[in-house]
């Protein structure tokens, strides 16, 4: 499983992908930091070596973990958490191959050794669909064009923890491709909204948290909109018999606003996909213990008025009531962060003159023809595009749970 | 003197030979042109339209087409012209124009009164609604079958029928070229009235 990709990457090749494709690396025997992060604890089944073997070897030969299934289809066993949609299904794994995880984070590492930015394991989420039919941009170009991109994604979207409080940094691998030449294979620390703050989702006031990690965070565009204890206590406890709107207490979304550029500033490439989840194990409390709050808490509570939370999650998660106790990081919990979608939208493109491969640094930014020390290699399909292909959500009717997954996930 | 009368003779004897071969060149001319006889034709029909790319939707639209054509006759078999041929639809604030213009050569295989006709000229393609322009320009050509009904000496009533197949062509949405080449398709139906 090690060198998996290796094969991968060869048959990418062999099968002629004309123009983008991973090109075969050497593997240097090192880690990655993000290679080994994971350690189960007593609700898991499966023990580390198993979960470790499902890695890959990224473009600087250093081992990553790559995406896994909820639970090891040889043994059975369980690790607790989940990586989304399983990327060889995508018709880009066969140009992208294994998708290394936390590639950019060690990238930035060397590119800026004092100001590392290292995310945890379960963060990483996969999403992909084959085939999609996008927007043409306005009713005229819709009416005349079919566009249909594949497209498959990869998100660091931590929903358990406060660290999307403050921290603004977060792993992006984007791949597109489309029917009238839009493509780009990305990978960048994205850089979502403010760092040290966010938006609450019911009234988007901004909360200014603390200091972000790292302090010298740069500021995206963009917005994480996150639910607050305002939002929760509004639309989960109710009164008399009516039925808790979890959704509106607490759907958070990551709103990002990516550029790739030049070290000239120009704008290679622009794209906004917003990341959506539906039930996070946590929300924002500035009087909880570090500031983080658990919804299946609120299942629990009575407010002021009598009021409580009733139906859809509450429900599930407590079996109507009969459970006690159910603590974040049960897996009965239904507050787990399985949940989720995102919205492509936009995707432009303004490289008419080329080249297709360009260096950035690890925000995706200072672009360069040739490689430097941290620099991420990106493919810039080198087109201006015209009709700049808009996507509509994908994994709305999927729910990666599976046996054992819980927070944190 | 004598220089001068010699050229002068010359020049009056030339001229009064010349006379007649020019004048039997002006006579042979006048007949050719009467035998070569100008021709012209206006159509009137229904067309379907498309655009086709590799990112265009299946899809054609029915309406209205018109054509002209004016030429010569080269053979008792073959009229050759230069041709105009435009198709008209609107719907809901969209407008969808198409034209064509080129030479086309008519062949009567059997001298009448079934014909073929080629073409080969240029066609464009061009949709806008209140905000946005889509255009298309290529080299079209053209193919079709008519037959005529003589109703008078001079007048020919023709059924036809044309297929019309541009590619390679410019697409540009407002005013911007798109990266991947289109052209126009155009299946023509209708009657012609031709002069001769």
């Amino acid at each position: 499983m090690s060198y998996r990709s290796l094969t991968i990457l060869a048959l990418a090749i062999a099968c002629g992908s004309p123009d983008y494709s991973v090109a075969p690396v050497q593997p240097t025997g090192g880690t990655a930091r993000a290679y080994g992060l994971w350690t189960p604890s007593a609700r898991e089944t499966c023990t580390k070596a198993q979960h470790d073997r499902y890695s890959t070897v990224g473009p600087d030969g250093k081992l990553y973990p790559t995406w896994h299934p909820p639970t090891d289809p040889e043994s059975g066993c369980t690790f607790g958490h989940e990586h989304g949609r399983d990327p060889r299904g995508s018709d880009l794994y066969r140009q992208v191959g294994d998708i290394p995880l936390g590639y950019a984070n060690e990238q930035l590492e060397i590119f800026d050794p004092q100001n590392p930015r290292n995310e945890d394991h379960f963060g990483h989420k996969f999403e992909w669909e084959n085939d999609v039919q996008m927007n043409a941009g306005s009713s005229l170009a819709n009416r005349f064009f079919d566009i249909r991109c594949d497209i498959l994604v990869k998100f660091h979207q931590g929903t358990h923890s406060r660290d999307a409080f403050t921290n603004n940094l977060h792993e992006l691998v984007y791949h597109i491709k489309c029917n009238d030449g839009t493509e780009m294979h990305t990978t960048f620390m994205s850089a979502v909204g403010t760092p040290g703050e966010f938006e609450t989702s019911c009234d988007r006031r901004r909360i200014r948290v603390g200091p972000a990690t790292p302090a010298n965070s740069p500021n995206g565009g963009g917005v994480r909109i996150i639910p607050d204890v305002d939002c929760v206590m509004r639309h989960m406890l109710v009164s008399g018999t009516r039925e808790s709107n979890f959704n509106s207490a607490l759907h958070e979304s990551w709103e990002t606003s990516n550029s790739i550029r030049t070290e000239n500033g120009h704008t290679l490439a622009h794209f906004n996909p917003y990341f959506q989840v539906d039930a996070p194990s946590r929300y924002y409390d500035p009087a909880a213990p570090n500031v983080t709050a658990r919804p299946v808490d609120v299942c629990y509570m009575t407010g002021p008025s009598g009021e409580r939370a009733r139906g859809g999650l509450c429900q599930q998660s407590t079996n109507n009531g009969a459970l006690t106790g159910v603590t974040w990081d049960d897996p009965r919990s239904r507050f787990n962060g399985v949940a989720r979608f995102v919205d492509i939208n936009s995707n432009i493109i303004d490289n008419e003159k080329g080249p297709a491969v360009w260096y950035t640094d690890p925000f995706g930014h200072d672009g360069r023809t040739k490689p430097f020390p941290g620099s991420i290699k990106q493919w810039i399909a080198p087109i201006a595009g015209v009709l700049n292909p808009e996507g509509p959500g994908l994994g709305h009717r999927r729910n990666y749970g599976g046996l054992g997954v819980r927070a944190p996930n | 003197m004598l220089r001068l009368s010699r050229v002068a003779v010359a020049a009056v004897l030339s001229s009064a030979l010349a006379t007649p071969l020019l004048a039997q060149r002006a006579a042979s001319a006048a007949t050719s042109l009467t035998q070569r006889r100008l021709w012209g034709a206006f159509s009137l029909g229904n067309a379907t339209a498309s655009l086709s790319c590799s990112v265009c939707r299946d899809f054609s639209d029915r309406s209205v087409a018109a054509g002209l054509t004016v030429g010569v006759r080269h053979t008792s078999r073959l009229y050759l012209g230069l041709q105009l041929d435009g198709w008209y639809r609107f719907s809901g604030g969209e407008n969808d124009r198409v034209y064509s213009i080129g030479p086309m050569a008519q062949y009567y295989p059997a001298k009448r009164p079934l014909f073929v006709r080629l073409g080969l000229g240029w066609a464009g393609y061009l949709a806008t609604d209140e905000d946005e322009s889509l255009a298309s320009r290529s080299i079209a050509a053209q193919i079709g079958l008519g037959y005529d009904f003589v109703i008078s000496q001079s007048y020919l009533l023709t059924p036809f029928a044309s297929y019309m197949r541009g590619a390679g062509g410019r697409l540009t949405l407002n005013g911007e070229a798109a990266t991947m080449p289109a052209g126009v398709e155009l299946l023509q139906y209708g009657l012609q009235i031709t002069l001769r």
